[in-house]
């Protein structure tokens, strides 16, 4: 009993020395994986499909739909038959968000390249032309700056174990990392454009008008001619007069530009320079935009991406393209991808489903049809038929006739 | 964990008062005490009672308080003294063990901001152990003064959630962190 309280002695000898503060922390993060560009480029082929987990974009072209996969390439579904579409193929692409279909080359993005892609035979996808270094913007992800030599093809969780001195601090701000829209929102749709071309919509960010591909990155827009549709060169950088620019929507000869901020209107009368024209504000919101001749046609949202307060469709006028007027703003839940086919508007609302208006008069805009049960952001329409990406799946919808819109057949998306 | 503090301290009250009639008052030990902390990334403080019996060369308690050290917590242990010598003026050992009760200040907290509002950093509780020595300046009362230098060690966790970029988008992801506290304690104190 005695010698116990020695032990403290013994203790503090041994210890005094040792008066570090530690830390240990412990938690998972994503490291990426790479490839030379040259193993990337045998791989760009259709290979065997797989299941979609987190779209992106949608294009469409003839009877095929090319929807990417976030940073992992392009899934190629046959909807020649509606009600049993099927995914046909997968192209693999690293860090492939956007794309666009003229005639039949493929244009999509691989970090900061542009693939041209021969897509005449849709079940036997070849690559044409690797434009390289086009995008540099894509080079940084989220304060992640990429190896340049090679390409990121995975990101995989690795668990790890930090040990380091305490550092006395009051609050830590934590970093707010919000996902960028450009990541994961998708496009809505037109069925304007020259079928030469194939159909966008109204959150892309690649646009196609005639012969000219344009893209558009936060701060500038990129114009490459595709005279040749097989090999498309790069011709000029537009730079904005402000960020956050979000999408481009491509019309006769005028491009629609989203932001966060207002829609732009540029004329491509010159394709090679476009030159802006009018300005249309809104409070700091998400807003994809599509066009006809005489209205622009905004939703605008917001969310934690987004920021803002507003959930609304703006019908602006354009008959004067250098001062747009506002006409009349509808009341949404959050609306994201929108599409005109003719009078018929179809607008994706979020966790209140697809709806559909007759947009006859703009300034009288009637809501015919509500379908819900999805959470559909991206839409495109051609000829009675909507193809919906929603959250649990690819939609196929037959809205020939718009009261009795139903849902033809859905491509399920696998949750990971 | 306030319920067991509660009724613990209630079976210490309780057992002294009971004690008082077996025991003289003499040996009931009741003290309070500050101690400068010094480690290797900051100073702070702690300010500490203990209550418990003191019988010949030994005494056993139950001790509380606050502990600015790191981050804000609560101390809660048993106490074990051997005092060496004879008089109101003798050197003593000490060793203390019990739990580190977090109670952190909301500026220590991490924050972080999601879709759906704020989401503060939780902390758990850890261990706390402190051993060293002291000397006594009593008067014939057998109360006063008393310092005393040891060494201190107590832990805490904190659990939160970051977004962390994963090539495609931002995911949340669970954060543990175990905080390891080592101090150097000069203290004076009062027996009453």
């Amino acid at each position: 009993m005695k010698n116990i309280f020695y032990i403290p002695f013994a203790l503090l000898i041994l210890f005094l020395g040792c008066t570090k503060d530690t830390v240990k922390e412990r938690y998972s993060y994503f490291a990426p994986i790479y490839k030379t560009k040259a193993e990337v480029r045998a791989n760009v082929k259709s290979l065997a499909p797989v299941q979609l987990q987190q779209p992106g974009k949608l294009f469409i072209k003839d009877k095929f739909a090319f929807l990417s996969e976030v940073n992992k390439g392009i899934h190629v579904i046959d909807f020649s038959d509606p009600q049993n579409p099927k995914n046909i193929s997968f192209i693999d692409i690293p860090g492939c968000l956007d794309m666009a279909v003229r005639g039949n080359y493929l244009y999509a993005d691989c970090y900061t390249d542009l693939i041209t892609m021969d897509i005449s035979d849709p079940k036997n996808i070849v690559m044409k032309q690797f434009l390289e270094g086009v995008f540099p913007h894509r080079l940084y992800v989220n304060g992640f700056v990429a190896d340049t030599t090679r390409v990121i093809t995975e990101w995989v969780k690795r668990d790890t174990l930090i040990e380091s001195a305490f550092e006395k601090k009051t609050r830590w701000d934590m970093r707010v990392l919000y996902a960028s829209a450009s990541s994961t929102q998708t496009n809505g749709g037109s069925s304007n454009i020259p079928v030469t071309n194939g159909i966008g919509g109204s959150m892309a960010r690649f646009g196609l008008m005639v012969d000219r591909l344009y893209t558009i990155s936060t701060y500038s827009m990129k114009v490459f001619n595709t005279v040749d549709a097989s090999k498309p060169s790069y011709v000029k950088t537009v730079p904005f007069s402000q960020g956050n620019i979000e999408t481009i929507f491509p019309y006769k000869n005028k491009l629609f530009i989203g932001s966060q901020t207002g829609m732009f209107i540029y004329d491509a009368t010159d394709p090679d320079n476009p030159l802006k024209l009018g300005t249309f504000s809104h409070a700091r919101v998400c807003d994809p935009v599509v066009a006809d001749d005489k209205y622009a046609y905004v939703t605008l949202r917001s969310n934690s991406t987004c920021a803002g307060f507003q959930n609304q469709l703006d019908v602006v006028d354009i008959g004067s393209l250098m001062s747009p007027i506002l006409l009349k703003s509808y009341q949404l839940k959050e609306p994201a991808g929108l599409t005109k086919d003719g009078n018929t508007l179809l607008i994706c609302d979020a966790k209140d489903g697809l709806k559909i208006f007759n947009a006859a008069n703009p300034i009288d805009i009637k809501q015919l049809k509500n379908i819900n049960g999805f959470e559909p952001y991206d839409v495109i329409a051609m000829n009675g038929l909507a193809i919906v990406v929603a959250k649990d799946g690819l939609y196929f919808i037959n809205y020939t006739d718009p009261v009795n819109a139903t849902i033809l057949s859905k491509i399920i998306i696998q949750k990971s | 964990m306030k319920r067991v503090i509660v009724v613990i301290l209630f079976f210490v009250l309780q057992h002294t008062v009971s004690a008082q009639k077996k025991i003289n008052l003499k040996n009931i030990a009741v003290s309070s005490e500050l101690g400068i902390l010094n480690g290797k990334s900051q100073v702070n403080i702690q300010m500490l009672a203990t209550a418990g019996i003191q019988k010949k060369k030994y005494a056993i308690g139950l001790g509380s308080g606050f502990d600015y050290y790191g981050y804000r917590s609560i101390p809660f242990f048993i106490e074990g003294k051997r005092f060496l010598g004879e008089g109101n003026r003798k050197i003593f050992l000490y060793l203390r063990s019990g739990v580190n009760i977090s109670w952190v200040l909301s500026e220590q907290q991490r924050l972080l901001y999601t879709s759906t509002g704020k989401e503060y950093s939780t902390f758990r509780n850890g261990l706390y152990a402190d051993a060293g020595i002291g000397y006594t300046l009593y008067n014939s009362k057998g109360r006063g003064i008393f310092v005393g230098l040891g060494f201190c060690k107590k832990n805490l966790s904190e659990n939160y959630n970051d977004y962390l970029w994963n090539g495609s988008s931002s995911t949340l992801t669970n954060h543990d962190v175990k905080y390891n506290f080592n101090n150097i304690q000069l203290r004076i104190g009062y027996k009453f």
